[in-house]
């Protein structure tokens, strides 16, 4: 049914495109979604209608201590997504481009993730020493920790655009947030770190509450 | 600048609400989750050694112990913190072989351990581990050149140091394969094997005197064990006999046929042979066959009916029907539990008859009472695919309690209880003998450790899920002990592994359990009795030792 809609917003989206004289906006972005390339099509002084692809891939590290030894966590995590949203203009006024709040706006859509797993694994920093026994990668072992969620994700944000004076630039920010539903843990772990599994029941109960995921973009947008 | 502002103050809340998630993810992921680092994974096959004065009854602990490891996978071995260099504390070694790489079934691996003390004779013995084997208690019992225990005799001929081994005493048989080394039972007489009757009554190491220079061939004569007796027939010795001299041949550690010496009769009712000592080396003396025997086709095997869930280890010997002092073949460290078997490495005489038994304790030399034998059986009719089946129940024959221990330890400040595992040992207070095998300390499932929010007797303490057992039968009443309980591991704190050895007396007091299975339990027939952490045997200072 999502996914319907999904096809629906593109379609009418397209429609409108060809079928009014309002304004097109291509921006480029950066956000929690990664780098963001957004299509947008102002229908009216209420509406807008557009699309979306971002991808990113991030890979940080946390320090980690576990019985006194120092381990990296890994985060882990690919998210291509497209995604298909409706912009309101609560204070949009016609032929006043000069009220200031004409380009706030509130976001909804749906966005479709490639893969559904953020992946978390954990292994120590440098070769593990216990005692005078320096462990290979292979004998330290790793725990991998893999949050999977729901690839459609039904989105809300709210966002303001600024016109940058006698151009068609534009710098947009918006703020808000993905559901991505009950988070499921798949765990496993080797080495000397095998009996960890024992952990995925209290990690489970820890995540269940991590339903939705930020949405924060910064773009700068170009009128055509 | 406007524009600035309308760049930056975006980006900057990018980067605080990135930076704060990432912050954020791992103190919500990981609230109330205690991962750890499981040790005994890696550290999987270990080897204790204890070094014991091999007449302890009479004399001290064995003084600065020096170890060499060697063989063919010495390159295996390693002392429990990492090093090559085998360390000894309070005459205990702790060997890890294979660290963090498992033991092929197919292939055991095998190292040698030489030991040497001041005032003591060496000491070599091959140690054998199997993927199976993951705590293996050996003793070295290292005789007192001025002390040595029954059955072994040290003497002087001219410039040699002579030591003669009783080899019908089963203390000093099954100790053989560490005062002789990369000892076998290979025999070769005239180019033919002979190991079907090769079972020697004596061995001898012969020395040359440090610092003396090389002797002329001498003749001495030596006693013969009293009461040794013909292990192909079964007769005594006596005057006139034939016995066969062997000498070791460490090329191929092989017993080469020498010659024939005959029998005499010494003082009162002792024997005695005349042998020519050549230079040093090994020899053994045995009995020569009156007729053609051999042996059976296959290897005797045993498996172990135990009805409780006690684990302990055990010597066993078979012995002749017709003349039971005389031991065929013999192990030590056998553990025996319900399922459990046991394969002799070393064939029997044929058409003979013999019966197994199996002693209270785990070695010859302190091997306690018979708590099962086989009675009667012919000596090739249990092989290693249809094994004697032997139930071993020692309550039924000592009328020892059988006792479970819950081995959790609780640490007050980390609120962490600990679960114990491997081997515990222990011994009656004061002694200076071995430690003996207490029992195997089980897991009751994979957990190591946990974390409760309140200790035992605080308002809100819940029963832990995991817990550790013990149960053994080998303790009296009222008597005082001295418990050994080795824990190996990280200290929590400073990510260096710490291997600990505990000791403590504690009592066995009747009043002491909580609860008895009542007897008629299907599992326990004579129902066992249930005590609480009070009997753990480690100090409550172990949690500081480890960082809890």
């Amino acid at each position: 049914m999502r996914l319907f809609l999904m096809v629906l917003t593109f379609a009418y989206s397209s429609i409108s495109c060809s079928q009014t004289q309002k304004s097109h906006t291509i921006s480029q972005g950066i956000g929690t979604s990664g780098s963001i390339t957004t299509y947008s099509r102002q229908l009216n002084s209420k509406l807008t209608l557009g699309a979306s692809f971002s991808n990113l891939y991030v890979n940080p590290t946390i320090p980690l201590k576990i019985a006194g030894q120092e381990v990296r966590v890994s985060l882990q995590t690919f998210m291509l997504q497209g995604c298909a949203f409706f912009r309101f203009h609560p204070f949009g006024k016609k032929d006043s481009t000069e009220y200031k709040f004409n380009n706030f706006f509130i976001s909804v859509g749906y966005a479709k993730k490639k893969s559904s797993f953020y992946e978390l694994s954990f292994s120590s920093r440098d070769p593990l020493q216990i005692g005078q026994f320096n462990l290979t990668r292979e004998q330290t072992g790793s725990v991998n920790i893999d949050v999977v969620t729901q690839t459609i994700l039904p989105f809300l944000s709210m966002g303001y655009e600024k016109k940058i004076t006698k151009t068609r630039l534009s710098i947009i920010t918006e703020v808000g947030l993905y559901n991505h539903g009950l988070p499921v843990i798949a765990m496993s772990s080797t080495g000397v770190f095998r009996l960890n599994d024992r952990n995925k029941e209290q990690i489970q109960k820890n995540i269940s509450s991590l339903r939705y995921y930020p949405l924060l973009n910064v773009a700068l947008g170009y009128k055509l | 600048m406007k524009i600035t502002k309308a760049i930056l103050i975006p980006i900057l809340l990018l980067t605080v609400v990135l930076v704060g998630c990432k912050k954020d993810m791992k103190e919500v992921l990981f609230e109330d989750v205690y991962f750890n680092m499981n040790l005994s994974e890696f550290l999987k096959n270990q080897v204790h050694v204890q070094f014991v004065n091999a007449n302890y009854e009479k004399s001290s602990v064995v003084p600065d112990v020096k170890i060499t490891i060697g063989g063919k996978n010495s390159d295996v071995v390693y002392d429990i913190n990492g090093t090559r260099d085998i360390k000894i504390e309070n005459q205990l070694s702790m060997i890890a072989v294979s660290p963090g790489k498992d033991i092929p079934a197919s292939t055991p691996l095998s190292f040698t351990l030489h030991a040497e003390a001041p005032g003591f004779m060496p000491m070599e013995k091959e140690i054998t581990v199997k993927d199976v084997d993951d705590y293996t208690n050996l003793v070295f019992e290292m005789i007192e050149i001025a002390n040595p225990p029954v059955g072994v005799k040290a003497q002087q001929v001219g410039n040699f140091n002579v030591v003669n081994y009783d080899a019908t005493n089963s203390a000093i048989l099954s100790n053989m394969g560490g005062y002789i080394p990369n000892f076998s039972n290979k025999a070769i007489k005239a180019g033919i094997a002979v190991d079907y009757y090769f079972q020697p009554i004596s061995y001898f190491t012969v020395d040359q005197q440090a610092g003396s220079t090389a002797s002329q061939p001498q003749t001495q004569e030596f006693l013969l064990p009293a009461n040794a007796v013909n292990n192909t027939t079964g007769v005594a010795i006596s005057q006139n006999d034939v016995i066969e001299v062997y000498r070791k041949n460490s090329q191929d550690d092989t017993w080469q046929y020498v010659s024939d010496v005959k029998v005499q009769t010494g003082n009162a009712s002792s024997l005695k042979i005349a042998l020519q000592l050549a230079g040093p080396g090994e020899i053994a003396l045995s009995t020569s066959p009156s007729a053609i025997s051999s042996t059976c086709s296959s290897t005797l095997g045993l498996y172990f009916n135990r009805p409780t869930n006690v684990n302990t280890l055990h010597y066993i010997e078979v012995v002749r029907n017709d003349n039971p002092k005389t031991v065929l073949i013999s192990a030590q460290n056998v553990q025996i539990a319900q399922g459990l078997i046991y394969d002799f490495t070393t064939k029997l005489p044929s058409n003979i008859d013999v019966i197994v038994n199996v002693y209270e304790f785990e070695t010859s030399s302190e091997k306690g009472r018979i708590v099962a034998t086989s009675g009667k059986i012919s000596s090739c009719k249990f092989t290693t695919s249809s094994r004697l089946s032997l139930t071993v129940n020692p309550p039924k024959v000592t009328n020892n309690p059988v006792v479970r221990f819950e081995l959790d330890t609780y640490c007050a400040t980390s609120k962490t209880v600990y679960y114990h595992e491997g081997r515990t040992q222990y011994r009656i207070s004061g002694s200076t003998g071995p430690y003996k095998d207490f029992g195997l300390a089980i897991k009751a499932n994979s957990t190591r450790s946990q974390t409760v929010s309140a200790l035992p007797g605080q308002p809100g303490y819940v029963n832990t899920t995991g817990y550790s057992f013990l149960e053994s039968d080998r303790i009296l009443w009222d008597w005082n002990y001295e418990f050994l309980t080795i824990v190996s591991g990280p200290n929590k704190k400073t990510g260096k592994t710490v291997t600990k050895t505990y000791t403590r007396v504690k009592k066995f007091l009747p009043s002491n359990y909580t609860a008895t299975v009542a007897p008629g339990n299907t599992v326990y027939p004579g129902g066992y009795f249930k005590f609480y952490k009070e009997y753990w045997f480690a100090p409550s200072s172990a949690c500081s030792d480890f960082g809890y």
